[in-house]
This record gives structure tokens, sequence and C-alpha cells, in this order.
């Protein structure tokens, strides 16, 4: 491990020449398409068909970087989402939406912050045109211009579609390699180093060991055990209720599994830290997890305003309490449903979301704040939008949330700015969170308020 | 000068079990009187004719101790002051309730005691109860199970990884736990098994052994060198379609109930066999391949000695590396013995 945690970075590679500035030239620049992909692309782009050729690009690119980060493991990328219910027999397409996608190639240093926000653009923009009441009033249609063509063709393949593969940042690899490989002890730096790393990278070494556990045989198992042994009583004051339930979910997974090392080992780690009271009493909370994960589907989906209606139903139907294990899932997907986008609110499926949110006692509050909040980059990420967070202002003042008793103090700074209506107070607390939790770079936040 | 007075094997239990009591930590409530009063009930135990052996387990925290076996349920039956007769009160009340896989609870907290049962997680593939709970620690919990392992041999185990055998019977102090050969019968019965599901195939395995070992009057079993059965076994039961552990394991841990309950049922059937006389014939991939066996004595089986079951026993043993693995017999009494192939 490096001296020193920040987020990774990939190299920086001419993937696309100065010299290829038409449409052709850049397309030919894509190396994973096909010559007949790259004829379509051309084709349409040339014919001024702009949102139909962007649309088919965007579809590869996905379906390319969704089967790189495939490679990484399934339960791998289950436990970086807070998904413990998939495992290696889900499909990695079905598991990802493409912001997720986005969003992990970023963490894990495949694609630059500022080419992760491009990609991000892109997707909102095919978002934007697919949407039909966004079509002028007056019937004159909307359209992509070349210049956002374009953009988007280059940020497409120079970040995905251009590399024949969408390598993994190096040192996330020493980073996994040092806690799979390598037997650690409570005096190793890399240990020390640890505690002291933001909160992301916490995160994340609690996922790559909870995965080997679930996945490994023979030593490597031996190793991740062991290494859950040292590492886990060491953060464990220092990560969240959700990263807690996680583990204990893990415990309650090899246990029903029959795995018999992998459940005696993290029994040993639970046992440590005094942590069984996070051991989900059935798994129950997965259903819970499952619809959370479809109304972020729906939502980060083509259609969202229409789509999330259905699943937001469903999980009102699963039960009035949500079990904690599943809290953090749900209540992010609601939220996220609730606070909408840039363009708006779904009419029907916001105030459903907001219905069940209003069933939520003061201490489900306290608990999602203090706990979850912090590290719901999904939420925060909205907060930088002017729509969004005009709408979480209202919740904040409607649900009365800073009457909460909040510990944490960025959080109980970010609800107090929100009921107060102080914008410019929100901003700062929201860049903080997300600032602890990368750590020096704030990967999501933009420099001023929009 | 006539040899005469009476000798109690209570005598000889109490002054052995001092340590253990103490070490366990468990008073009033588990006291060596306690200890006797429940190993003697439950060497032998019989209620309405019918046969019983309960698996009993008393702690200071029920609620702790299930926290170990996610997905449990658990059911109080009556609580009374803390005595030394409470294990037998909770046995007495508990016993017929506790078959297929439930097990009697005592929790003892200040001066009371509520009993009960309860069962571990509705899966065939979870951990057995008393490794998930025994083994490795259980932190501050405090916990003594107590269980009849076989006819006239009772088990005491605690949280604190010392455990007793106690041999109601004629039998020396040196011989082995019946139990002991269990798993190293399931690791035989999967060593084959692809290495991802060896693990929970060895699981489920030991946990069928364990029960149809439990219901049957003694059983011998033998694992196959090879995937087919071995050719000097003419006589028995074989399957056209041999029941595979390995693939129902692997289909169940996909998560489909019904598929769990495909495992159940098999297991079920399995466990039947070892009501059945003869051998029970395993390959190396944890499939069954044949039961209701039987083998003749060979020129080198030498003269007769012991019982039928005995006999066929030392046939399989000449026969390792010839056609064989390994090979387990347990009498009626809970004598074990296992041997395999180095």
């Amino acid at each position: 491990m490096s001296n020193e945690l920040t987020l990774w970075e990939p190299a920086e590679t001419d993937i696309i020449p100065t010299a290829a500035t038409t449409v052709g030239q850049i397309t030919k620049c894509a190396v994973q398409l096909s010559q007949r992909d790259q004829r379509q692309i051309v084709r349409a782009l040339e014919a001024r068909d702009f949102e139909i050729g962007v649309n088919y690009l965007w579809v590869k690119a996905m379906a390319a970087l969704k089967r790189e980060l495939g490679t990484l493991g399934i339960e791998f990328l289950g436990e970086m989402l807070g998904r413990p219910d998939v495992d290696e027999r889900d499909d990695v397409h079905d598991l990802l939406t493409d912001k997720d996608a986005v969003r992990l190639a970023e963490e894990l240093g495949m694609v630059s912050a500022t080419e992760a926000l491009r990609l991000r653009q892109t997707q909102e923009l095919i978002a934007h045109f697919a949407k039909s009441e966004f079509a002028d009033p007056n019937n004159i249609p909307t359209e992509m211009d070349d210049a956002e063509a374009v953009r988007a063709l280059r940020a497409c393949i120079k970040n995905i579609l251009g590399k024949p593969r969408i390598e993994v940042a190096h040192r996330f690899v020493e980073f996994r390699d040092a806690l799979l490989t390598k037997p650690l002890s409570e005096t190793d730096t890399s240990v020390e180093l640890l505690t002291k790393s933001p909160y992301f990278f916490r995160k994340l070494s609690v996922s790559i060991l909870l995965s080997a556990i679930k996945t490994a045989t023979g030593a490597g198992l031996e190793i991740a055990l062991g290494n859950i042994n040292t590492v886990l009583p060491v953060l464990w004051d220092k990560v969240r209720d959700t990263e807690k339930w996680q583990v204990g979910h893990t415990y309650a997974e090899v246990y029903a599994s029959g795995m018999a090392s992998a459940m005696q080992g993290l029994k040993q780690a639970l046992l440590k830290v005094r942590g069984f009271d996070y051991v989900p009493e059935n798994l129950r909370s997965d259903t819970f997890v499952k619809a959370a994960d479809a109304i972020i589907k729906a939502h980060e989906g083509i259609d969202n305003f229409y789509t999330e209606l259905s699943p937001v139903r469903n999980l009102g139907r699963l039960g009035t309490v949500i079990p904690a294990p599943a809290l953090a899932s749900c209540t992010s997907a609601l939220l996220a449903v609730a606070l909408g986008n840039t363009y708006g609110a779904s009419f029907t499926a916001a105030p459903a979301a907001k219905q069940l949110l209003t069933k939520y006692t003061k201490d489900r509050w306290e608990y999602y704040i203090n706990q979850c909040l912090p590290g719901d980059i999904r939420i925060l990420s909205k907060l930088d939008s002017l729509g969004p967070r005009k709408r979480w202002k209202d919740l904040v003042q409607t649900r009365q949330l800073n009457s909460c008793a909040i510990k944490h103090s960025v959080a109980k700074r970010l609800i107090d700015a929100s009921a107060a209506n102080n914008d410019e107070g929100l901003m700062r607390a929201q860049r903080r969170l997300v600032q602890d939790y990368y750590g020096k770079r704030s990967a999501t936040t933009p420099a001023a308020l929009p | 000068m006539p040899i005469q007075g009476n000798i109690s094997f209570r005598t000889h239990l109490l002054g052995r079990v001092e340590d253990f009591v103490a070490e366990t930590g468990m008073q009033p409530l588990v006291t060596e009187k306690t200890i006797a009063h429940i190993v003697t009930a439950l060497a032998n135990y019989t209620e309405e004719g019918k046969h019983l052996s309960p698996e009993l387990y008393l702690t200071t925290d029920i609620v702790g101790l299930l926290r170990f076996l996610p997905g449990s349920s658990s059911l109080k039956v009556g609580e009374c002051p803390v005595s030394e007769q409470v294990p037998n009160i909770a046995v007495k009340h508990c016993a017929p309730l506790a078959n297929r896989g439930w097990c009697i609870y005592v929790e003892f907290e200040n001066g009371i005691a509520k009993y009960g049962v309860f069962r571990d997680a509705l899966s065939p593939l979870a951990i057995p109860i008393q490794r998930a709970v025994l083994d490795r620690g259980t932190g501050d919990l405090k916990i003594l199970r107590i269980h009849q392992s076989a006819l006239a041999c009772v088990e005491l185990a605690n949280h604190k990884g010392d455990w007793h055998i106690v041999f109601v019977s004629h039998k020396r102090e040196s011989e082995p736990n019946p139990r002991q050969f269990v798993s190293d019968l399931a690791k035989a019965i999967c060593s084959q098994v692809r290495v991802k599901l060896r693990e929970a195939t060895e699981t489920v395995i030991e946990r069928i052994l364990t029960a149809g070992l439990q219901e049957s009057h003694g059983t011998l079993v033998a694992v196959s060198r090879g995937d087919t059965m071995p050719k000097f076994i003419k006589d028995g039961r074989f399957f056209a379609e041999p029941v595979n552990f390995e693939q129902l394991v692997e289909r169940a841990a996909s998560g489909s109930e019904a598929e769990r309950l495909r495992l159940l049922s098999y297991a079920s059937v399995l466990e039947g066999m070892f009501g059945c006389d003869g051998i029970i014939i395993f390959n190396r991939r944890a499939t069954v391949i044949g039961y209701n066996c039987f083998v003749s004595p060979t020129a080198r089986s030498g003269p007769p000695a012991g019982g039928a079951r005995k006999r066929a026993y030392e046939v399989l043993k000449q026969r390792l590396g010839h056609g064989l693995y390994a090979a387990f017999m347990r009498s009626q009494d809970g004598a074990s013995e296992f041997t395999k192939l180095q």
C-alpha cells in the first residue's frame, strides 16, 4: 500500500489523436467496436440522427464498461454498492445501473474525475432527449446538436471504447492484493494507515475482505479471514452501521450456506468487536434491499418519471416497518425518487415515496442522518442540482429533521442549513461530507453552486 | 468375611466432573449433582415407551445464543426458580418436543430459570447448532451442552471448549467418542467434491449422518474408491440413478426454496437408509450409489470374531485400496470404527 490513501487516478493515454476531428476519424479510434458498429454510428451521426447514434454508442460503451467491472467479481461489486443479496451468479448488466457503473469506474480509478463527469453529462443528455415531455410547447422539436453528439462520442471513446481493456488503477490492485495475499498484523503500517484514511477506503477494505470470504477457498480464504480478524477490531469504531450490517449479513449468509470455515472466522471477528447485534435475525431484509434496488434501477433508467411508481408501490407493500439492515438502501431509494433530478420529480412516484417517508419515526431519521447520509453519495450528489436541493430543503423543513438528535457534526450542519434555507451552508456541509468520504479530492461536487 | 456394600456410579461421576463444573461457571444451575442427574436421565431416555435423545443447552442468555444462529426460532415452555432440578424439569416437559432439529434450552438469570425449545435456521445447508454455537468461543456467553450421542453415552461440552464423554455402561474410558469419526466419514464421502462446494456438502452430509446414526441400531458405511459400485459388492439395492448430494447442494445454494426442500427430502431418504440392514455405499463425490448391501467373508477374513456387522466391517477393511476408499462402522452400543486409504 502507498503512504497516502487518495482516490486512484488512471494513467492518461492518448486514445484520440489531436488530428482526429471528424466523426469518422474519432470513431475509428473505438477499438472495442466492430467495423460494422463503427459504420453504423458514423452513418447515423453524419445523417444528423444524433440521438440514434449517441444512444447506440452509449449502450455499447456501458456494456463494455460493465463487462470490465464484472471481472472484479460480482460479490465485490455488490459489497461496494451495499447490495449483499447479490452473488456470482448474477449478471453484471442487471446488477449495475449506468450511473453505478460510472461511479464505480471513477472510484476504482478506471476513469478520471473529469472524464467521469463527462460520462455522466452524456448520460443525462441522452436521458433528457429521451423524455417526450421536454418537447417544445410550441411543437418545435428539441434536438441534440452536432457539438453535443461529438462531445458524447469523444467521452465514450476516450474513456471506454477506445481502450482495448479498461484497466483498473494499478494502485487499487495493489491495495486489494495487500488485503488478500499478505497476512496483516495490527502493528503493520498499512493497517495504521487504514484507520486514518478517508471513509471510502475503510468501506472498500471491509467490502474486499467480505467478498473474498464468500468466494475464496483454501489459502486465500484463510488470509482473508485472518485479515478481517485484524482489520475489523481496528476499524469497527470507525465504520458506520451500514458496513457493520454488511459484516453481520455476511455472517448470516455463510452460516446459512454451510461454509463452516468462513462462519467460524467471521464469528471470531464479530466476537472481538461484540458485533453480534448486527447479525440480522433472518434474511428478510434482502427482500427490502431488492425492492430498493428496483427503485434505483427505475430512477436511473430511461423514462424514470413513468417507471418509478411501480417499484415504489412494491416497497410500500412489503410492510410498514423496514428492517434495520435494509434501512440505508430503502431510504436512499425513496429519497432519490422524492428529490428527483435536474429535470424535476415524478408526479406520481415522488408523492408515493414521500408518503412512505412520512411513516418514518424520528429515531429512524436519526439513524439515517447519523449513520447513512454521510456515506450516501447518491443523495449527497443530488444536492448539487438546484431542483433536488430545493425538494430536499422542503423535506427537511416539512419533516422537521432539524429537531432530530444528530451526533454527526457535519450532517447536523447540513440539516440545520437546509432547515434555515441557507444554500451556501448546505453546500459547504455537503462538500465536506463528500470530501470526508473520498479523501482530498471531491469526486462529485463542482467548485461552485450551479 | 463376605464383601458387602452398594456401589454407585453417581459417586464416581460427581468426583470426575468437579473441575468441569467449576470451569463452566454456571452455578447454582449447574453443579456436580445437576450433571449427575441429567446424565443419568439422558443416557437412556424414554417417554411413553419411545426412545428420545434430546439436545439440551443450559445458558445464561438464550437471546445471545440465538444470535449465533440467524433465522432461528424459539418457543418458551415454562419458568421456575433456579434449582438443581430445573434441567430435569425442562427435559421432562420439553423432550417430546425436541425432535427434527429442535433442542431444549434452559436459561437462568437473577434466580429465575426459563426453559423451552429452539431450533436453527430451516436451511439444510446451515451449520449444525453445536458447531455454530460452541466452535471458536462464545464471548461472554456461558453455555453447557448435554446430549446423548449414542445409547448409554452422554456428551458434555461447554463454552470454553472443555468436554467429557460419559459412558453409562461397561465401556473403558479410552473408548473413542461415538461422534468422533462422523466428520472424518463426511470428509471421505466429499473428498472428490468440487472445492467450491466441498465444505457446504460436508456440512450437509455430516448433518445427515448424525441424524441417521442417532436413529439407527448400528450402521455400516463404505466409500467406493471410484464413482461406481465396487465390483466385489454384488448383493444389495443399487440405484440406477444415484442420489448426488453435490448437485443437490449446488442447486439448494442457488437460493431457490424448492431446491432446498428437494435437498431436505433426499436427506430424509438417506436417513431412512440407516434404518436398513447392510451397508450404505457412497462414492467420493457425495453420491449414494447403493444401500442394503452385503459382502461375503473372504478367505483372508480369518476366524469369525464379533457379530455380523463387525465381521462385515473386517471384510470392508481388507478391501481398502481394492475398490474401497473408506469404511465406517457404528455398533448398537455406540462403538465406532473408521478406516480410510492413506
